[in-house]
């Protein structure tokens, strides 16, 4: 069985900032369409400062790399998804704690304790428009490709695609919570920027996590 | 006390609530948690910011977070994770709406309300923001704004209920407050009445034992109430010995043959010559417009503002005469005057075609036979200050400006005689007038108030029998039987003759018994003044004979209230006594507070040992913006009458010196000048008696602090009670080191502690060199007797 290194962590995180950059308008885009219009430059001064702080963190375990992580977005991202994503991270991490290197299951699990959190955090359930409707979908998608003994590198592309099929599910739905529940019924017909971070996320995560192994 | 953390997205609305919530807050800890700090001012919320916020205002009381939206929750709540259980289990995140619940949280943690307290009352808060129905009736009761009613029950303890004095007080009391308050008398199911229409109040009629419901809304809502149910305890400001008499008092007197029987309205006897007054007002009807309503309407307002003045003279000659306590009724005229309906009937009459003289003489009838069809004899008697405020527009109008009261010769003693007293021609009577006698008029009327402020034997309500006396006719006025005798025989005559040289004697020696300066037998003078915490415990020690004030605590003013008073309230206190005190010694202190004292507007850090803490001029130095106040308030007196300033818990000469810049400072722009001591209750400020008398103008010894310190006992702990001897040589070495110090420099001292009235400690205190004694006002005669026994 793969493991998944401290290096391929790093670069996953590092390439998560890349994407952001390059998405940002086009986040910021659909948040104006049903938000605040500032997902993507709130994901992006996030993640850039998560990047200044990566090669300081570089040599330590992967849970103080995703705590670093978490304390960063809390204090710098301003919207909801600072707090959301620093949860994210920061359940990630209790899982993390002490490790250089995770199993393909130790990173599930820690996958799902994440996501927990968002949930717990933001109290949204599925079919509401947020981060969770492409977050659940994709760990499903992981967990039951490992259970059923796929390679972690098609597990996570599996995960990454079920995200992706999750966030255009948030098409159609109204959404429930957040500033987007303001606009009520009108809120359908847009993608959910959050979900569509959160894919992001996981996109990156299956180009960069199998690492070269 | 609770903390608030405010989050929000933007810093420049944190900031704005913040500023809203200290106002009500006052020393509440608020920090904020908005914004981001990179880039500066970016909008977003920040859970380590709240973390820290927490951090900053945390303590065992607990925290209060309140958000804005969305991420601020989040963030808040992120927040809590990081913090350990015992501190979370105080910190609570509240869903009140973010401004509204800011404001209450505040005011609750101001006021020491639990965390629980402050969550649940923030919340209610946001539930209070209903907009009201906008068909809802319109009554005589103020639109009541948003926020929650308070309310509270009375029962009224004196006689007269809310009479025109307590209406026009309790109108004054709430000028200064935001809060909507109205009356209710339950009893008579009258009102509700606007607590700031003196006429509305004056109509709910609301006597003795009436049930009065209160209700208040606004920011200041419970301050209202609170000022309210202070006012009503305090018998609404009458003199509980302030008992009328009454017509049942008159028949038990023996009254002699051929008597005119009346009510007994002032007591007191006299023999003079009768004169009739006669108001002539009514001729004032036939003035006939100029036929220009606007030159009429400029003839009235300019009336108007012009009694506005003669009243505003009448208090300030009745305040100097007789007492503030009579000038109130002309205190309760000026707003009569002020009514705002009453010049809008006037107004109203002008502009279709009436004089200004018949437009004030025709609203002055309604308004006051509104009052004089009423059921209430107090309310019927304010129809004659209708009459008299009427009349002052119409003297201001050309009509004739002296009442034919005025006017009487003033070759021999007087018995006034009249259909009934204006209560300004009663303030202002010629000194030959010896007694008055009215047709009409009670007991109750304003006129009755100010002839006994004046000592004037006054009956009333004697009726048409008395339209047979004539001018110059001998009249005898019992106003204790409460009958005129005309022409009486030689030997009632010479009776009462007797019995007036009697009373007089009498009255004489009462008052010279209290009023004679207190010297001791070898000659030495000691004055005896009083202690007193207000204005009421001032005339009560001018009657006992105190030559002045010795020890003004001024906390009264500044104790159970959410904040401290404005300068100009504190002003008004501070002058009223000096007012009072007509040119005697007032010596006022300075707040004195500390931990043994807690203010609720005033958050000091625990202190383990209050009484060794910061109290006194060393809180004040502390805080300088609530000790320059007080100074520009006393300062302002100051330059009005004369004035001595003391500082209390003085312990080095740099507190003193500290002290005096500052009332210097205060005191310069006004071209001020006061006198200026301290109070000698520290040890250390007793050993350096000589280096303060150089300084000071005078030292006031407080007995009771200079013992505790001296024998380092708590005055409180009954274990310690035989150390807390005043009489120890130890204290009474350091008092005399005062006086010895004090006297070199030609300064005096006083005492005014306890000791001072103990008429043991009396004869070592004079012997030792004490100059003032400065007791409570029911000690004064006492003491003031003690010192003429002494050798």
């Amino acid at each position: 069985m793969s493991s998944i290194t401290r290096e391929a962590i790093l670069a996953w995180l590092r390439a998560y900032a890349e994407v952001i950059a390059e998405q940002k308008d086009f986040l910021t885009q659909l948040d104006m369409a049903i938000g605040d219009g500032d997902h993507g430059a709130n994901m992006h001064r996030g993640m850039q400062a998560v990047l200044s702080k990566l090669n300081d963190v570089a040599q330590q375990d992967i849970g103080s790399i995703f705590r670093t992580v978490a304390m960063t977005l809390l204090s710098t991202v301003g919207g909801a998804s600072g707090p959301l994503y620093g949860t994210f991270f920061l359940q990630m991490a209790s899982v993390a704690a002490g490790k250089t290197e995770l199993t393909p299951t130790e990173f599930s699990e820690a996958l799902k304790r994440g996501i927990d959190g968002i949930v717990a955090r933001g109290k949204a359930a599925p079919g509401e428009k947020t981060m969770i409707d492409a977050l659940l979908p994709a760990f499903e998608a992981l967990k039951s490709s490992l259970d059923a003994g796929v390679s972690f590198a098609e597990a996570v592309r599996a995960s990454a695609a079920a995200a992706a099929a999750g966030r255009d599910a948030t098409i159609p739905m109204v959404a429930k919570k957040g500033r987007a529940s303001y606009l009520g019924e009108r809120s359908a017909g847009h993608q959910d920027p959050g979900a569509t971070s959160s894919h992001l996320l996981l996109e990156t995560a299956a180009r960069t996590l199998p690492g070269t192994s | 006390m609770v903390g608030l953390v405010l989050v929000s997205h933007s810093r420049a609305l944190a900031e704005g609530v913040a500023v809203l919530a200290r106002e009500m807050g006052g020393e509440v800890p608020i920090a904020l948690a908005a914004g981001l700090d990179d880039p500066p001012g970016a909008i977003g919320t920040d859970a380590l910011k709240v973390l820290a916020a927490i951090e900053q205002v945390y303590s065992d009381d607990g925290v209060v977070i309140l958000m804005d939206l969305g991420s601020a929750v989040l963030s808040a709540e992120t927040a809590l994770e990081f913090l350990d259980e015992d501190r979370r289990a105080r910190v609570r995140l509240c869903d009140a709406p973010f401004v509204e619940g800011a404001i209450a949280a505040a005011t609750q943690a101001r006021l020491g309300a639990s965390l629980a307290q402050v969550v649940a009352e923030a919340e209610a808060a946001g539930r209070n923001k209903v907009i009201q129905p906008k068909d809802v009736a319109v009554s005589s009761a103020p639109a009541l704004g948003s926020g929650a009613v308070q309310s509270a029950q009375f029962t009224l303890p004196n006689r007269l209920g809310i009479h025109a004095r307590p209406a026009a007080r309790i109108v004054q009391m709430l000028s200064g407050l935001q809060a909507e308050v109205t009356l209710r008398n339950l009893t008579l199911g009258t009102g509700a009445a606007n607590a700031r229409s003196l006429n509305a109040l004056l109509l709910l009629g609301a006597r003795q034992g009436h049930v009065v419901e209160v209700q208040a809304v606004g920011p200041d809502a419970a301050r209202a109430l609170e000022q309210l149910r202070a006012f009503f305890a305090e018998n609404l400001g009458d003199p509980p010995e302030e008992a009328m008499p009454t017509a049942a008092s008159s028949a038990a007197a023996h009254v002699p043959q051929g008597a005119l029987l009346g009510v007994a309205a002032a007591p007191g006897v006299a023999i003079g010559e009768a004169r009739w007054v006669r108001h002539s007002v009514v001729s004032q009807e036939l003035t006939l417009s100029s036929g220009d309503a606007q030159q009429e309407l400029q003839r009235l307002q300019h009336a108007f503002a012009r009694a506005r003045t003669r009243i505003q003279t009448l208090i300030a000659d009745t305040t100097r005469k007789h007492s503030a306590h009579a000038a109130a009724i002309f205190q309760a005229q000026l707003l009569l005057l002020e009514e705002p309906a009453f010049f809008a009937a006037a107004e109203a009459l002008v502009q279709d075609g009436a004089s200004a003289e018949q437009a004030v003489l025709r609203s002055a009838a309604q308004l006051a036979q509104t009052y004089a069809q009423s059921e209430d004899a107090v309310l019927r008697a304010r129809a004659a200050d209708v009459e008299d405020v009427a009349r002052h527009v119409l003297v201001e109008l050309g009509a004739s400006g002296a009442t034919e009261a005025q006017d009487v010769d003033s070759s021999v003693p007087v018995v006034l005689c009249a259909e009934r007293f204006a209560p300004s021609e009663v303030a202002r009577l010629p000194t030959n007038v010896v007694a008055l006698c009215a047709v009409q008029d009670s007991v109750v009327s304003h006129a009755a108030i100010l002839a006994r402020a004046a000592g004037l034997p006054a009956v009333f309500g004697i009726g048409e029998a008395l339209r047979e006396v004539h001018d110059r006719q001998t009249l005898l006025v019992d106003g204790e039987g409460g009958f005129v005798l005309s022409d009486p025989p030689e030997a009632v005559r010479l009776a009462y003759r007797e019995r007036i040289a009697e009373r007089e004697q009498q009255r004489r020696q009462a008052e010279q018994a209290a009023h004679l300066p207190a010297i001791t037998r070898g000659g030495r003078r000691v004055e005896v003044v009083a202690n007193i915490g207000g204005v009421a415990d001032a005339q009560r020690a001018l009657e006992q004979g105190a030559e002045g004030v010795g020890l003004f605590r001024t906390e009264f003013l500044f104790l159970e209230r959410p904040d401290p008073p404005s300068e100009e309230e504190q002003y008004r206190a501070y002058r009223e006594v000096a007012t009072l005190l007509e040119g005697r010694r007032l010596v006022v202190r300075t707040l004195d507070v500390g931990g043994d004292k807690p203010l609720p507007w005033l958050t000091l850090p625990k202190e383990n040992n209050p009484f060794l803490g910061l109290r006194g001029l060393r809180l004040c130095l502390a805080r300088p913006e609530v000790f320059r106040t007080q100074l520009r308030a006393l300062a302002r007196v100051a330059a009005e009458f004369p004035l001595h300033v003391m500082f209390p818990m003085v312990s080095t000469l740099d507190e003193w010196r500290a002290a005096r810049a500052m009332w210097e400072e205060a005191a310069r722009p006004l071209n001020a000048h006061a006198a200026l001591g301290i109070m000698v209750e520290t040890p250390a400020a007793a050993l350096q008696a000589e280096a303060f008398a150089r300084e000071v103008d005078f030292f006031s010894i407080g007995t009771n602090d200079l013992t505790q310190y001296v024998f380092a006992a708590e005055r409180g702990n009954p274990a310690l009670a035989h150390l807390n001897d005043a009489f120890h040589p130890a204290t009474l070495e350091l008092i005399e080191r005062v006086c010895r110090a004090a006297h070199a420099q030609g300064k005096w001292v006083g005492v005014c502690g306890e000791l001072g009235a103990d008429e043991r400690a009396i004869p070592a205190l004079v012997a030792i060199g004490v100059d003032e004694l400065s007791v409570a006002p029911a000690a004064v005669s006492r003491v003031k007797q003690c010192v003429r026994a002494l050798p």
